[in-house]
């Protein structure tokens, strides 16, 4: 069994789930899953019954399962029954489609996918099939939930494990189960079932479906995977992943002689940190190859030194490797990143975690240090690691750990615009962004890929002024330890000024707020890792208009517990200036809460897109 | 553009080229200062990596049974920026379907080349990091990644491609989606074959010669030397995507060979395909088409008889029920193909196949049941086009059908959601060409001119003390955009809602109808409301809710390629708003009326002080499926109309 990798299953899943939609309420009959443990074996059997009801539903018989190049696996039985109830189809083993396994973000990686497809011709009809897989090194009993392998709950599911009696286990599970221990003579049978159950699809900063979907986790005692270890706790999970990954350290003789030179004249810890992480960003990239137990097991040092690529393993290691040639002591740190995964469950020790990073304490702070960025200044901690748990690794002292998160201020991006119009609302438009979080990262990632066209598009976007045209943008210089990007734009605009009636007036381009449900629909938590907090500073030069009077708005200002909004226009001679601002706070908001905040959010939408001010002309 | 070539030993007249020989010299590991030193594309200036040279070769290789080719590719790329890193993953794909066309990836070579004080350092590629990776059934690719590459590496690799069949001497391209120093083929013919190349995108070749080699063989009794054909290109830009394009193949610059006819030793010749009749026959003779086709009809007469009651019923009726018949029963599983995959017997079995086996097994339906029908040779979108004058096999990858009732149609088995005589988008793709055993090849255009339709009535309750406006949307979509929407929706009221969720804020609900029924337009019925601005006296709404282009996908200065849309198309819209009491229109948007041989765009919003009523009556029509780049410009001018047009903002002024 392979941990990270089933990890990149429930992702994939996950995403299907979102994407699948079967009209005729889709029939997930059964799902039984029976574990067995023999002999130091792990046999796992999957049992599917699926009713397909119409021709909507042909893809539930489109079949993918994914496996190890290594493991024992074989697809024990698939077969149609028909509307009678007569088997009509069973499976050939000619009909069992192998190929590799392809997941994005990996170039390559061992496993394959075993295909089958099960059609019928008269509905409704029955898919019956199972399949076995047997491993003889797995850390994990059952890492289990109910969910079919398309995204969709069953009517019916069953867990079932049966083990020897003096076999050591731990035991985790939801609420929702119905559990029954029943033990003879040599074994003791396991045994998790639940009914028909409705999970809530997919909401706008929710928690992910893998927090949603009820679980069962089941942990041996102690395991062989690479190595020996147990999951008893948080720090024995992590000594057996610093067992896996022992003395992979030790740099080439090259590039020891090259961090040599980087460093002879260099005695500030800090600054030997800043010269190696941008020599790693300088001088190596990200690819995945996923091989053996590459899920978990960490390349050495040295090939990255040979070949300045590898995975985050790989390049952790690789970074690990340099600081420690340096006597500059740092952990590996496991983390769940990305912007919407699910926060890992503290009680169930083990493999939940999708990416290493290294952590190098200093007397006054800790840098975090994620090795898979090419372009981020030393200091900074991405969005996608931010505000939530990991964990630090250090021997016999593993622990969860709580990453930073930013605070509202140091991630505000600015935007300034200055109009020169004429009396028809034509003219020129200057504009300076000062982008930083999240946006921050993505246009430094477009910048470094080359991709002008989409940072071009994304600025446009963002800068929001209807009838634009751009002739010219760039991004100002900057230091590669500055937090932020600066953008600059220029172009012509026309119709700034609309009229109606005798009344004329100019709409400011808004701040863009994120969409939420509204409340009638909501059914989960919010949760905004991250704050957001965005300000636009708009300068119209209305000389042409020096004659007109000007009616503004009253001054904006909307303080609650979720953020902050506030706008206010003046006039300075012939100019009007506007200021906006909106911060949205990062947290925690349960569902009961929902309306509140909505409100909130709804209400400075609103604002923001209704600025405006008139003028009328003598 | 395209031109066509006959190459064969016989038929050349020598052509030398003392350029071509310089390259001769361009020997695996032996990198040049210039290339060293080689910092940004003299003719691109945002490259972020140029191919120094892209060298192919191919030469005929003895095997027990004739000659398999040897294809021996050698490519050498300089990184000119970071982001050009990423050209050091590279996959090598090769064809793995049946045994006999099995092909091989051999002597892989590859090497980083980085200048470190002065001295070039050479990384070759660890051969335990070459890995091997299935596809699918029919394909497999080596993948490797070029160590240690930073801006500046130069990136070699060198292969021989082992193909077993004569017919698959590979094509050339020159282009890629980086720029080109040098690309140059060169095939090594022996005098048994003659194959045919078709010349595209290229006015002309800076290299094109025939040279004799020095070497004398001696196969089959036959004393002979090569003869050495080249091509090649220099300073070739890179290749850039554009939207609205069948395919990237239509337009890259490139040779595409075609074997054409094989010479033995005792004087007789064979004709290999030289025309589309001789790739007709061979299909309706080959063990995976026309044998196919002849065992369905053996099965269809059961079927017939079993499964689907036609009797009784007019052609066109009849076609109907039998072409439904196949798209309810049978799956398609993805794959397109002029092959068959399976026998008929294993079709019916699986109830599943390509688009061969659906489509033959659905003209053996219509055929024994009375109905002339055929099968369809075509390219699909994504394929590139079929390019006629010349047939090649690798210029087909599909088979549709055609069906020969009173009023002609074609059709396809695979895709339940569209009407009984359309065929998939990705089927519409230029000209197709009937499978039969008549004299004349018989050509058929694959266009739809008829416009597809989405007819939207929207009606409007403002409610101006909730600042909030009722919306009552009706869509009526017929053809290629009820497809659309059937397809997109699946008639799922959650994707809908989704959809909708764009454009409205709250839906109440949501109805559709003839989902199944794809001869009929689909239906479909949202209500839902939005909250509607105020500025001073006045209130403000967006009556078409963003439903129509909100902005212009056509932002180039020029383009060289044809706008494809695939099929004319029209939106109308009809808006309905009875005035909130108390409230007067104001500062109407003009009325639109532009008629021209490419588009059709009309608004006109109608007072009815009366009733105090608003009315819109409004369409777009794109009257073509294919622009020529001639017409880009004006195209996208009025695509900016269509923009300004169809997102006007209303105002409604509080009376006294």
């Amino acid at each position: 069994m392979n941990v990270l990798k089933s990890t990149l299953v429930k992702v994939y899943i996950g995403t299907l789930a979102y994407f699948i939609s079967l009209n005729g309420s889709a029939q997930i009959l059964k799902h039984l899953t029976t574990i067995s443990l023999q002999d130091g074996e792990l046999s796992t059997t999957e049992e599917f019954l699926i009713q397909v009801n119409n021709p909507n539903q042909r893809s539930l018989g489109e079949i993918s399962i994914p496996h190890g190049q290594n493991q024992n696996f074989k697809i024990t039985s698939a077969e149609i029954i028909d509307k009678s109830g007569t088997v009509v189809y069973k499976l050939k083993k000619k009909d069992i489609i192998v190929h590799s396994r392809f997941s994005r973000g990996t170039f390559h990686q061992d496993d394959l996918v075993s295909e089958i497809n099960l059609f019928w011709n008269e509905y409704p009809y029955k898919i019956h099939y199972s399949y076995q897989n047997t491993v003889d090194e797995f850390i994990y009993l059952a890492n289990w939930s109910p969910i079919s392998w398309n995204g969709l709950t069953p009517k019916k599911s069953l867990l079932s494990i049966e083990l020897p009696n003096d076999f050591i286990y731990t035991q985790w599970s939801s609420d929702e189960f119905g559990f029954t221990k029943k033990e003879n003579e040599e074994t003791t049978l396991l045994e998790w079932e639940l009914g028909e159950i409705n999970i809530p699809d997919d909401e706008i900063c929710g928690p992910t479906i893998w927090e949603r979907v009820p679980s069962v986790v089941v942990s041996p005692g102690n395991f062989q995977y690479g190595v020996r270890g147990n999951l008893q706790n948080w720090n024995h999970y992590g000594d057996w992943f610093l067992s896996l990954n022992d003395n992979k350290l030790e740099l080439t003789e090259a590039e020891k002689i090259k961090i040599d030179s980087l460093l002879c004249r260099v005695d500030n810890t800090t600054d030997k940190i800043n010269i190696l992480y941008h020599y790693l960003q300088d001088n190596t990239t990200y690819i995945n190859i996923s091989i053996d137990i590459g899920g978990l097991k960490s390349y050495p040092a040295s090939y990255v030194c040979e070949n300045k690529y590898g995975d985050c393993k790989a390049l952790t290691t690789y970074m690990k490797g340099l600081l420690n040639y340096s006597k500059i002591p740092s952990n590996y740190v496991l983390i769940n990143t990305g912007n919407s995964v699910e926060s890992i469950n503290e009680e169930t020790p083990g493999p939940q975690f999708n990416h290493i990073i290294l952590g190098v304490p200093l007397d006054e702070d800790t840098i975090w240090l994620d090795n898979t960025y090419t372009t981020s200044p030393t200091r900074y901690v991405e969005t996608a690691n931010q505000n939530r748990k990991a964990l630090w690794l250090e021997k016999g002292a593993s622990h969860l750990i709580s990453m930073p998160s930013a605070k509202s201020e140091e991630i505000l991006c600015t935007a300034r615009y200055t109009f020169i119009l004429d009396g028809n609302g034509d003219g020129e438009v200057q504009t300076m962004q000062i982008i930083k979080g999240r946006d921050f990262e993505y246009l430094q990632y477009l910048e470094q890929k080359n991709e002008l066209d989409r940072i071009k598009k994304r600025l446009l976007s963002q800068l929001n002024i209807d009838y634009f045209a751009c002739e010219d943008w760039k991004f100002e210089d900057r230091h590669r330890e500055q937090a932020s990007l600066e953008i600059s734009a220029k172009g012509h605009v026309s119709k700034q000024i609309k009229k109606i009636g005798d009344l004329l007036f100019i709409k400011p381009p808004s701040i863009q707020i994120p969409e939420f449900e509204p409340p009638i629909k909501r059914r989960l938590s919010v949760r905004l890792r991250t704050p957001l907090s965005k300000e636009n500073i708009i300068i119209y030069e209305l000389s042409a208009l020096k004659n007109s009077v000007f009616k503004l708005p009253e001054p904006i200002d909307i303080i609650s517990p979720y953020g902050i909004y506030t706008s206010n226009i003046q006039t300075n001679g012939t100019q009007v200036i506007v200021k906006q601002k909106v911060t949205i706070y990062s947290g925690e908001y349960p569902v009961s809460e929902y309306h509140e905040f909505y409100d909130f959010i709804h209400t400075i939408k609103k604002e923001s897109n209704q600025l405006s001010f008139t003028l009328t002309q003598p | 553009m395209t031109r066509l070539n006959i190459i064969a030993c016989l038929l050349f007249s020598f052509n030398g080229s003392n350029f071509a020989q310089s390259f001769t010299a361009r020997e695996y590991g032996n990198i040049s200062p210039e290339e060293i030193e080689l910092k940004t594309c003299s003719f691109d200036s945002t490259a972020d990596a140029i191919v120094l040279f892209d060298l192919g070769e191919s030469k005929f290789i003895r095997t027990k049974n004739g000659y398999a080719i040897k294809f021996s590719r050698h490519k050498r790329i300089k990184i000119l920026k970071t982001s050009g890193r990423d050209h050091a993953e590279t996959s090598i794909p090769f064809y793995i379907g049946e045994s006999s066309q099995k092909q091989k990836v051999k002597s892989l070579l590859a090497s980083t080349y980085n200048e470190i004080d002065g001295a070039v350092l050479t990384q070759a590629i660890d051969p335990n990091q070459v890995y091997e990776e299935k596809i699918n059934q029919y394909w497999a690719q080596k993948k490797f990644v070029f160590p240690n590459v930073q801006e500046g590496s130069i990136l070699e690799c060198s292969y021989d491609l082992i193909i077993p069949y004569i017919s698959g001497l590979p094509d050339w391209e020159f282009q890629s989606d980086i720029p080109t120093l040098y690309s140059q083929y060169k095939v090594y013919m022996v005098p048994f074959y003659e194959y045919v190349n078709l010349l595209q995108g290229v006015d002309s070749l800076d290299v094109r010669s025939v040279e004799q080699g020095n070497r004398r063989y001696n196969d089959f009794g036959f004393d002979y030397k090569h003869n050495i054909y080249t091509v090649a290109l220099r300073n070739v830009e890179a290749f850039e995507d554009e939207s609205f394009i069948t395919s990237k193949s239509d337009y890259i610059k490139k040779i595409d060979f075609q074997l054409s006819k094989i010479y033995y030793t005792d004087g007789r010749q064979e004709d290999f395909i030289t025309t589309w009749k001789s790739l007709r026959k061979e299909l309706v003779d080959h063990y995976d088409f026309g044998r196919y086709l002849k065992g369905c009809k053996r099965l269809a007469k059961n079927v017939l008889k079993e499964q689907v009651d036609a009797t009784g019923l007019a052609q066109t009726d009849k076609a109907k029920r039998l072409i439904e018949y196949v798209k309810k029963n049978f799956n398609w599983n993805g794959y397109r193909s002029e092959w068959s995959s399976q026998s008929p017997k294993d079709f019916l079995r699986s109830k599943s196949g390509n688009t061969a086996d659906i489509n033959l097994f659905l003209i053996a339906l219509l055929n024994e049941a009375g109905i002339h029908a055929e099968p369809m040779l075509i390219s699909t979108r994504d394929h590139g086009k079929i390019k006629h004058i010349y047939p090649f096999y690798g210029a087909i990858n599909n088979i549709i059908v055609y069906v020969q009732t009173n009023r002609p149609f074609l059709t396809d088995g695979t895709t339940i959601l569209l009407d009984y005589n359309m065929i998939p988008k990705n089927s519409i793709n230029d000209i197709g060409l009937l499978v039969n055993e008549e004299e004349e090849d018989r050509w058929m255009s694959i266009e739809y001119s008829m416009p597809s339709t989405d007819d939207i009535s929207i009606a409007i309750e403002i409610a101006p003390e909730k600042l909030e406006a009722q919306f009552s949307i009706r869509s009526k979509s017929d053809f290629f955009q009820g497809f659309d929407y059937r397809n997109n929706f699946r008639d799922d009221p959650k994707t809908i809602e989704n959809f909708f969720s764009r454009h409205l804020d709250v839906i109440d609900s949501i109805s559709t109808k003839n989902y199944d029924i794809p001869s009929e337009p689909y239906l479909l019925s949202v209500n839902g409301s939005k909250e509607i601005d105020k500025l001073e006296d006045f209130l403000i709404i967006r009556p078409f809710l963003s439903l129509a282009y909100t902005k212009n996908p056509l932002t180039l200065e020029k383009r060289t390629y044809p706008v494809d849309f695939i099929y004319p198309y029209k939106n109308k819209y009809r808006i309905s708003i009875p005035i909130p009491k108390g409230y007067l229109p104001t500062d109407l948007p003009e009325d639109v009326l532009i008629e021209n041989e490419l588009v059709s765009i009309h608004s006109k919003w109608i007072y009815n002080e009366d009733f105090n009523h608003l009315q819109n009556i409004s369409h777009y029509y794109f009257k073509r499926a294919i622009y020529q780049p001639e017409a880009y410009l004006n195209l996208k001018k009025n695509l900016e109309k269509i923009v300004e047009t169809f997102n006007v903002a209303l105002y409604f002024k509080k009376g006294n």
